[in-house]
């Protein structure tokens, strides 16, 4: 039906006007090998169901014919013509894909070869065995029916030698190693695609390589029948059971990768539209692959699913389309190790809020795993401006918060400012001395936490200026194992420890070392609670150390023009987040609030309603939230009542080179 | 330039519509609650207007009645405090939040109180969050966010105590609910390894864990909330692609999760957060009815199965039970919903009993 359809759209094309002719040439043959004088002979005007049902009746009395008579080449003597029964070839042109009969129209061995890899179907179906007609040297005409195999390995070894060798190739042996050797290109843009799909439509490998898809969905639909079969048919279920092994097969030994691309290709191979729409789409995870968005839209949340360090192309297109295949994946997967609020959005929602996103977030932060979101979102803000690249793991995230921030007060020449120091008496000075640390490992950082104490304990105790001290969690550490006998560890109980208290023992070759004091908190303002301190709060240091123009917030028309005006703008603020994420907090008391900063980057309209892409201190920064503008401001309003100075928390930053308030 | 012109034009519409809706609806027709001071201030207020719990700057909690101010805490400035009763108004908790502006931590570890309700002294119980009342004032439960455990503490001997560890290595931010039906029995929520949400149920004599409840997928949200015999599950799905809410009953004095009432269901994703202690109350989406988002505080009639919508600001997201009074905070303010809402006119010259 859908080729009745089809034909008057492709008239002009070359191989409809010869199936065409085709058609009716066999339509006239066909009193020549049809054996029935009351056959009827529809004219072309008749519906193609008429015609079809009439094809197969037609078919099966031929082949039912032709049965008598089969014959294994090899016991025919001299043959001088073999060709497929021209009601054969009637037959496979009204029943196969139209997609791969467009293949056929290429040339004959492409033919043979669509017929080869199970692609060709006859009224019958799945081809097993065809009908042919040869003609011996001595001018006998016959009729036949021939294995496929048969017929294949014959017209190959006479009119197809190459195809022996592809055939070979794509051998159960064979065609892993094939594949690797094959090069599937991804398109960069709606032109690429095109020419890649031409190019694919003319390699002899295709019919080889849409085999895969095929025989993997047969697996799956007889694996559906053979559920429904009964146990005494065993010839049946034989069947179904073989065209699943193959399909098990062939998923084991064909990667993921390959796989998707065989099958997006089969799916799409005489239809560009089909083909190039997972490259043409509109989602950020095929825009990153085609490289029209940045890279860590996408790699961090992919080495997370994957659990990998490092990422091949490949892999990354492996995820981009897992992402937008499964968009349910990324709701608990894609960012194990840094731990930070669950459940995330779906890959749909992320991929939405990302298109729009003007925030750069080359880097996996923690939030989890510091506890302190004032600094995560400092953090988030000073990479942002200042283009940070980082390799991020679980054992650095923290480091690299703590590094950021620490930075920003030593530019700012607020050393004081860092609350976290280390304290010793100094005998040579004969007083206490204080020196600011960064908590945990970091050995190329001379204010991480062990580099410090490791340079007090050589001041105080002519210990080697080299001595690496480390951070390590009490289970890890056993006295008893030689590794510990000796060096310098800072030993901490993760279950009495949060930042702002955490109980630490310095030990030296087994031996406690009680002369160093930590001392601070990480306490500070993130927007001014008093006149008095006002410079040296986080949002005028960072205005200050980065130059920057501070705007003012105040309602839903500032925030849009603000972030349309410069695609660098973000805006930053605190609400409670009780208010922000209602359903993940709850509030039972009076003026419950519990404080949470956020960055805004982005907005999306959907049918009138306006959501705000956000990213809350507490969230994975690779996964950003839809929140509606009203929830942000009943927060920012709830926060408000309740700050010191009755600030309305809630402002735009803007690099100064360009731009204006 | 048509089309572009046409684009600006429909842009600068939908601001407007947004813009329209999100700040001129904002108002209630809800009375407000109005109070002598302001209500920032103030921290808890008894419903007959006996007493009134507030802080001030230099990081004070005090206690108002009778027109005499009593501190009832003391620490540096900047300190936040909360209160927290139950129905049974014998006993109240006070969280203390050192440095509530300059540290901002989530998780971070508060100092928890208790006190008789109207009472002026304070006795410190812990370190945690979410503390919790339970069977008759009898007992609270606190959470350690970093060991990951749920404290147990009897107020009339704190020396009869005990914990319980959940286990969720899913969410950092994971707070579980927590319910006493009785002495004996404790129902929480927990995560599992692959952060699907469940009720739990463990009975102190046995000292024996079940699982009551699991739910099918990790975005989805559990609620407890016990009223006297009642006892009211709610789930509620936190994501498009996991929509869906619904609301159960439970006997408490027979807890048997395949006897349970589904006392209401819908295919949208409600924001949830149950009160139950008179009435069921929750916060409903709205989206369907209204054709664009919104979510109210609606009353679910236990008997009839019917819904009630209480609010009407597009954007609620909580009620508070202050003893006895509801209250929705909407932009920083709070408008009431059930009870008195005018605590200006109250006689506090009165002397009023409270439980001690």
């Amino acid at each position: 039906m859908s080729k009745l359809k089809m034909w008057p759209l492709y008239w002009p094309s070359q191989f409809y006007k010869s199936s065409i002719l085709l058609i009716v040439f066999l339509v006239c043959l066909n009193n020549v090998y049809a054996n029935s004088s009351s056959t009827k002979h529809p004219g072309i005007i008749e519906s193609l169901e008429v015609l079809l049902d009439l094809h197969k009746k037609q078919f099966k009395l031929l082949a039912s014919k032709v049965r008598r008579n089969p014959k294994v080449l090899s016991s025919i003597s001299n043959i001088k013509e073999l060709g497929l029964h021209p009601f054969f070839v009637r037959s496979i042109i009204f029943h196969s894909d139209e997609k791969y009969l467009r293949l056929a129209g290429q040339n004959k061995c492409i033919f043979y070869s669509l017929l080869e890899n199970d692609l060709l179907k006859t009224a019958e179906g799945r081809i097993k065995n065809v009908i042919v007609n040869f003609t011996t040297t001595d001018n006998k005409k016959e009729s036949a029916i021939l294995t496929k195999n048969d017929f294949i390995s014959q017209v190959y070894k006479k009119e197809c030698p190459t195809k022996k060798e592809t055939s070979l190739l794509f051998s159960d042996e064979n065609i892993n190693s094939t594949l690797k050797k094959i090069d599937f290109p991804t398109p960069e843009n709606k032109k690429d695609c095109e020419t890649i799909l031409e190019d694919w439509q003319r390699n002899p490998f295709t019919p080889y390589l849409c085999r895969v898809p095929e025989h993997i969905q047969l697996g799956n639909i007889a694996r559906k029948k053979l559920e429904r079969t009964d146990n005494s048919a065993f010839s049946k279920r034989r069947f179904f059971v073989e065209l699943i092994r193959r399909s098990e097969f062939l998923k084991k030994k064909i990667p993921y990768f390959e796989r998707s691309y065989l099958n997006n290709l089969c799916y799409g191979l005489s239809n560009s539209e089909k083909f190039c729409r997972p490259y043409v789409s509109d989602d950020v995870w095929s825009k990153v692959i085609s490289g029209e968005f940045p890279n860590y839209f996408l790699e961090p949340k992919c080495k997370a699913a994957l659990g990998k360090s490092t990422l091949t192309k490949t892999q990354l297109k492996s995820c981009a389309s897992k992402f937008k295949s499964e968009p349910k994946y990324c709701v608990s997967k894609g960012k194990s190790g840094l731990r930070s609020f669950s459940p995330s959005p779906n890959c749909d929602d992320i991929s939405d809020a990302l298109m729009v996103s003007q925030l750069e977030t080359n880097y996996h932060d923690c939030p989890g795993y510091l506890d302190n979101e004032g600094m995560i979102n400092i953090h988030r803000i000073i990479s942002h401006l200042d283009g940070t690249k980082l390799n991020s793991s679980a054992k650095t995230c923290v480091n690299e918060v703590n590094n950021s921030f620490a930075n920003l007060l030593f530019d700012y020449d607020y050393e004081e400012g860092w609350p976290l120091k280390l304290c010793y008496n100094d005998k040579i000075e004969d007083k206490e001395k204080c020196e600011p640390y960064i908590p945990g490992n970091n050995e190329n950082d001379k204010l991480a936490e062990g580099s410090v104490i490791s340079q007090i304990l050589h001041k105080t105790r002519g210990l080697p200026s080299n001595l690496k001290c480390r951070v390590i969690d009490q289970k890890k550490f056993n006295p008893n194992f030689l590794e510990f006998k000796s060096g310098c560890y800072i030993i901490y109980d993760p279950n009495q420890c949060t930042v702002q208290f955490c109980p630490k023992k310095i030990v030296h070759n087994l031996k406690e070392i009680k002369d160093i004091k930590y001392v601070g908190k990480p306490e500070y303002d993130y927007f001014a609670t008093s006149f008095k301190r006002e410079k040296f709060s986080l949002s005028n240091i960072i205005k200050e150390v980065f130059k920057l123009k501070e705007s003012k917030i105040r309602n839903f028309t500032d925030l849009i023009y603000f972030l349309d005006r410069k695609p660098s703008n973000i805006v930053h603020g605190i609400g409670c987040a009780e208010d922000l994420a209602p359903a993940n907090f709850k509030k039972i008391g009076l003026n419950q609030c519990s404080p949470l900063p956020f960055i805004i980057d982005g907005y999306i309209k959907e049918g009138g309603q306006v959501r705000m892409v956000t990213r809350l201190a507490v969230d994975d920064v690779h996964s950003p939230k839809l929140i509606p503008w009203n929830f942000i401001f009943n927060s920012i309003a709830s926060y408000k009542v309740l700050h010191p100075l009755d600030t309305w928390t809630l402002f735009g930053i803007q690099e100064s080179s360009g731009g204006s308030n | 330039m048509e089309f572009k012109s046409l684009q600006e034009v429909q842009i600068k519409l939908v601001i407007l519509i947004a813009l329209f809706s999100s700040q001129v609806l904002g108002k209630s027709k809800l009375p407000e609650l109005a109070t002598k001071q302001a209500i920032n201030n103030l921290r808890f207020l008894s419903s007959d207007g006996s007493f009134t719990y507030y802080q001030n700057r230099e990081g004070s909690l005090l206690l108002s009645t009778n027109y005499k101010v009593k501190e009832v805490l003391s620490s540096s400035p900047g300190t936040n405090y909360q209160v927290i009763s139950s129905p049974k108004r014998k006993k109240l908790i006070v969280i203390q939040q050192e440095s509530f502006h300059k540290f901002l931590g989530i998780r971070q570890m508060k100092n928890i109180y208790k006190m008789d309700f109207g009472g002026q002294s304070a006795t410190k119980l812990g370190l945690g969050i979410r503390p919790r009342l339970h069977s008759s004032d009898e007992w609270v439960s606190i959470f350690h966010p970093i060991s990951q455990t749920i404290n147990f503490i009897n107020l009339k001997s704190s020396a009869l105590k005990f914990d319980l560890k959940i286990r969720n290595p899913f969410n950092p931010y994971f707070v579980p609910e927590v319910i006493m039906p009785n002495n004996n029995t404790i129902l929480y929520t927990d995560l599992n390894k692959d952060g699907l949400p469940g009720v739990l149920y463990y009975d102190k004599i046995t000292k024996q864990t079940s699982v009551l409840y699991k739910a099918s997928n990790s975005a989805t949200k559990l609620e407890l909330c016990l009223n006297k015999e009642n006892i009211y599950l709610g789930e509620f799905g936190l994501d498009k692609l996991f929509s869906g809410s619904a609301i159960s009953l439970l006997k408490a004095n027979a807890i048997d999760f395949s006897k349970r009432e589904i006392l209401y269901e819908s295919r949208l994703n409600d924001i949830g957060n149950i009160t139950c202690s008179n009435s069921l109350l929750f916060v409903q989406n709205l989206s369907k009815q209204r054709n664009k988002l919104a979510y109210e505080l609606v009353e679910l009639s236990q008997g009839t199965k019917r819904i009630k919508v209480l609010s009407d600001i597009n954007f609620a997201s909580h009620s508070i039970d202050m003893d006895g009074v509801i209250l929705l905070p909407h932009l920083g303010k709070y408008y009431v919903v059930k009870g008195k809402s005018d605590y200006t006119k109250r006689d506090l010259l009165k002397k009023s009993k409270v439980n001690e």
